[in-house]
């Protein structure tokens, strides 16, 4: 564990609409709204996952492995104005992200196969990656494109989300793409609820949020998506 | 179990019979603990005893809950684990075939969902011990033990937050009004501590924890009358600061 990050809890659970919908009420009055959403209160976020040879990133999570990372190219609202390189780290029960960002042209040279434009020792994150291509042949896996509503508290850092129509690209990762062809990862519309804190979760709260029937989930919208990518029959999991 | 039953076996038969193999005598000394009757009795008593601890678990869960979500089907199926178990050990109780079989078929059901609280996790074995042992007749065990674990994980969980501890979230502008700050809060407040300090560029964030006492929050009005202090947030939590 690196001690110069700051690790958060991110607990999360599956809601169905009814329960969304309560547990939004109550949480509209006390927190407010996530300052990138729309009138709606509401935004999209596009994820490009990167995995190795081995895909350790699908491994470690289905295997349970305590500590674990992963890299991955995030853009909002289908818009290349902002694009994000994060490496997502999770130590025992806590979760950090180490992030920077990326130039449309670079963003087009990773899409594009040509890692060399990575290799920069002065920015460490990028080099990181240019490394993790060229010794364990990481590569862009799956789109993982959800609508996220998000209320933050400033106490506590809380933020609050709910991620709405998860859809996986397949084998697409063109990520600039609006037009790419994509499907719901789930049967039945399922909203993941998503609470993350930094120390502490103030109990106004904790009492807002308290619905029936939740239970904590392990919930990877990596791995629900790369679950639709087989290469084999015997990846039926 | 089989030895210390084998003189009183072998003493029960007739004396004129020697002829008895030593298969027989196990066969009859194991048999002899199985009774393939179970009384109605007997099956109301326990599941009656196992109930109330269930319930006994059920009320502690409830009120010792100290993670984020609160679940009620989980500590509902707390009760439901204690009265079945406690039917499956009558079950195998009764019968030694049933109960290797037994063995056997519980090893093939498994539980996909991953409890991520470890005490979550206590209290679905203790329901299942108190199952089997309220199932297998030890009544007196599975009461007192649960007794003594009950206040045992009271003690540990909850010994944290008697008091409903309070974290107070101050802005202010520099030394002075810090330390205005310190003063101020070791006379109004019984107990504090600071959690954190993040000092910027003519900001100083810090988050105390204290417990009021039975002082009200009003001090917190004359925190904020302090000059060079921007805000202050009192905010009730749980107790659990967990920090890296």
């Amino acid at each position: 564990m690196n001690p110069n990050l700051k690790y958060r809890h991110e607990l999360k659970y599956y809601v169905n609409h009814h329960q969304y919908h309560i547990i939004r009420q109550q949480l509209k009055s006390l927190l407010s709204p996530d300052k990138n959403a729309d009138s709606s209160g509401q935004y999209h976020i596009r994820s490009l996952y990167f995995d190795d040879i081995d895909n350790k990133a699908i491994h470690e999570k289905l295997g349970g492995i305590r500590d674990r990372e992963k890299y991955r190219i995030r853009i909002y609202n289908f818009s290349d104005r902002v694009i994000h390189l994060e490496k997502k780290i999770k130590f025992n029960d806590y979760i950090t992200k180490v992030k920077t960002s990326l130039s449309r042209e670079m963003a087009d040279a990773i899409l594009a196969g040509h890692y060399e434009a990575l290799n920069d020792p002065r920015k460490p994150l990028l080099f990181e990656l240019y490394q993790q291509t060229t010794k364990h042949l990481l590569r862009p896996k799956v789109i993982v494109d959800y609508v996220r509503e998000a209320y933050v508290s400033a106490a506590g850092n809380v933020r609050i989300t709910f991620d709405k129509d998860l859809k996986t690209g397949l084998h697409a990762t063109d990520i600039f793409n609006p037009d790419i062809n994509t499907i719901h990862t789930f049967d039945h519309p399922i909203i993941v609820f998503e609470v993350k804190y930094d120390e502490y979760l103030p109990d106004y709260i904790r009492t807002a949020i308290q619905a029936n029937g939740l239970v904590r989930q392990s919930n990877s919208k990596y791995v629900i998506c790369r679950k639709w990518l087989k290469f084999n029959s015997w990846e039926d999991q | 179990m089989a030895e210390t039953n084998t003189p009183a076996a072998a003493a029960a038969e007739p004396t004129g019979q020697t002829s008895n193999s030593f298969s027989d005598i196990l066969k009859n000394s194991v048999l002899q603990n199985f009774n393939s009757d179970i009384s109605i009795s007997k099956i109301i008593l326990t599941l009656a005893i196992a109930f109330l601890i269930g319930l006994f678990i059920y009320f502690l869960y409830k009120r010792i809950f100290s993670g984020v979500l609160y679940s009620k089907s989980f500590n509902v199926s707390l009760i439901g684990m204690t009265l079945i178990t406690a039917t499956v050990i009558i079950a195998i109780n009764s019968n030694l075939v049933l109960s290797l079989g037994m063995v056997g078929a519980l090893s093939i059901v498994r539980f996909r969902t991953p409890i991520k609280d470890p005490t979550d996790l206590i209290f679905l074995f203790w329901a299942a011990t108190v199952g089997i042992v309220t199932g297998a007749g030890f009544y007196t065990l599975a009461i007192i033990g649960s007794i003594i674990i009950g206040i045992v994980l009271f003690v540990f969980i909850k010994s944290a937050s008697f008091e409903t501890p309070y974290l107070l979230v101050i802005h202010c502008d520099g030394d002075a009004s810090e330390k205005a700050v310190n003063d101020k809060l070791a006379q109004l407040v019984k107990r504090f501590n600071v959690k954190q300090k993040t000092v910027t560029a003519d900001n100083i964030e810090m988050t105390v924890e204290l417990r009021l006492g039975s002082s009200e929050p009003r001090f917190v009005n004359e925190i904020t009358k302090l000059s060079g202090v921007k805000s202050a947030v009192l905010i009730s939590y749980s107790g659990d600061y967990v920090s890296q």
